[in-house]
């Protein structure tokens, strides 16, 4: 008896001490707004639909632009804009980051910032550049674990009327060219 | 194996488990809403529950990994640790069976969940086995001090 009420204490203890330390983070569990799974589930089936194979570009995951656009209203993956600091500047996915020059000083604190969401998606102005591939192979080389590539591009992003703002990175402020 | 050296054994087991897990709880305070919505990728839970769940859990993974390496109530620690583990397992196994891809939310970080993530928490529940089975080990080298003499 006394062996389930010390068991039953750290239960209690433990989650009154979660709470405490939810409190205390930076970016605190809302506790009563529901959370929805988010993530891609290649293999999780609808009942009469074919299960749909992920498709890839150098290894990384495309993300469909329906999919981009609900994880953009949601706020729950990073997007990284591979495309130059002018064109960024004159429009790109709300929040989107505009990753600098390999070896920038903000090289290594950007990636990092990212590293915190679960999902990365790069974009670029399509075209057959390979910018979007060059970047993701760049951050998955860094250690983020689910960086995907946006289907389609920007201009396609912009036609199917997703949502967007403009101005220029703070690291390539009155830099862009 | 002489009882020093099995306690010895039982210490490292034991405060290596508590710190993985100390460390483990630790690494999502900076971002509780990113564990959250790791948990709900699992897809096991109600999304009304995940928020208190993904916060509960964390708070008893930093407790328990905080007795086990300072050998309070180790027992009962243990005990906690290896239904979180058993926990674990299930939930991974059943998110790879699912071909579900998502982040593990183990460490905090992106990584993914896999096999090997599963392996490691069958290790870890190994682990609590021993303790369970064994003892959990002092913060002694010898079972007596002897008397060294004048």
């Amino acid at each position: 008896m006394r062996f389930l009420v010390q068991l039953a204490v750290v239960g209690f203890a433990g989650a009154t001490l979660g709470l405490v330390l939810n409190a205390a983070s930076p970016h605190p569990a809302r506790l009563f707004n529901p959370v929805y799974p988010s993530s891609l589930s290649s293999g999780v089936q609808t009942c009469g639909e074919e299960p749909e194979a992920v498709r890839r570009v150098h290894g990384h995951a495309i993300m469909p632009q329906a999919e981009a656009v609900a994880a953009c209203n949601s706020c729950t993956v990073a997007f990284v804009d591979a495309r130059g600091a002018a064109a960024f500047a004159q429009g790109h996915i709300p929040s989107a980051v505009h990753l600098m020059p390999a070896g920038h000083p903000d090289e290594q604190a950007t990636i990092a910032r990212l590293g915190a969401y679960t999902t990365v998606v790069v974009y670029d102005s399509g075209g057959g550049c390979g910018l979007a591939e060059g970047v993701a192979d760049r951050l998955a080389a860094h250690g983020l674990g689910d960086v995907r590539i946006l289907d389609g591009s920007w201009k396609e992003w912009q036609a199917a009327g997703g949502p967007a703002q403009s101005g220029a990175c703070q690291t390539c402020e009155g830099t862009a060219r | 194996m002489k009882p020093a050296e099995k306690n010895l054994v039982l210490l490292f087991v034991r405060v290596v488990l508590g710190a993985v897990f100390f460390y483990a709880a630790l690494a999502k305070i900076p971002n509780m809403e990113l564990f959250a919505e790791e948990t709900a990728n699992y897809r096991l839970l109600p999304a009304a529950w995940i928020p208190f769940f993904a916060v509960s859990l964390a708070g008893v993974e930093i407790l328990a990994g905080a007795m086990l390496v300072a050998g309070v109530l180790v027992r009962p620690a243990t005990i906690v640790t290896a239904g979180l583990l058993v926990a674990f397992i299930i939930a991974l196994s059943q998110a790879l069976l699912r071909g579900i891809n998502l982040s593990c939310g183990c460490f905090g970080g992106a990584e993914l969940a896999s096999w090997q993530t599963v392996g490691r928490d069958l290790v870890m529940l190994a682990a609590c086995g021993t303790l369970l089975k064994w003892g959990h080990g002092t913060w002694r080298l010898r079972n007596k001090a002897p008397y060294s003499g004048a």
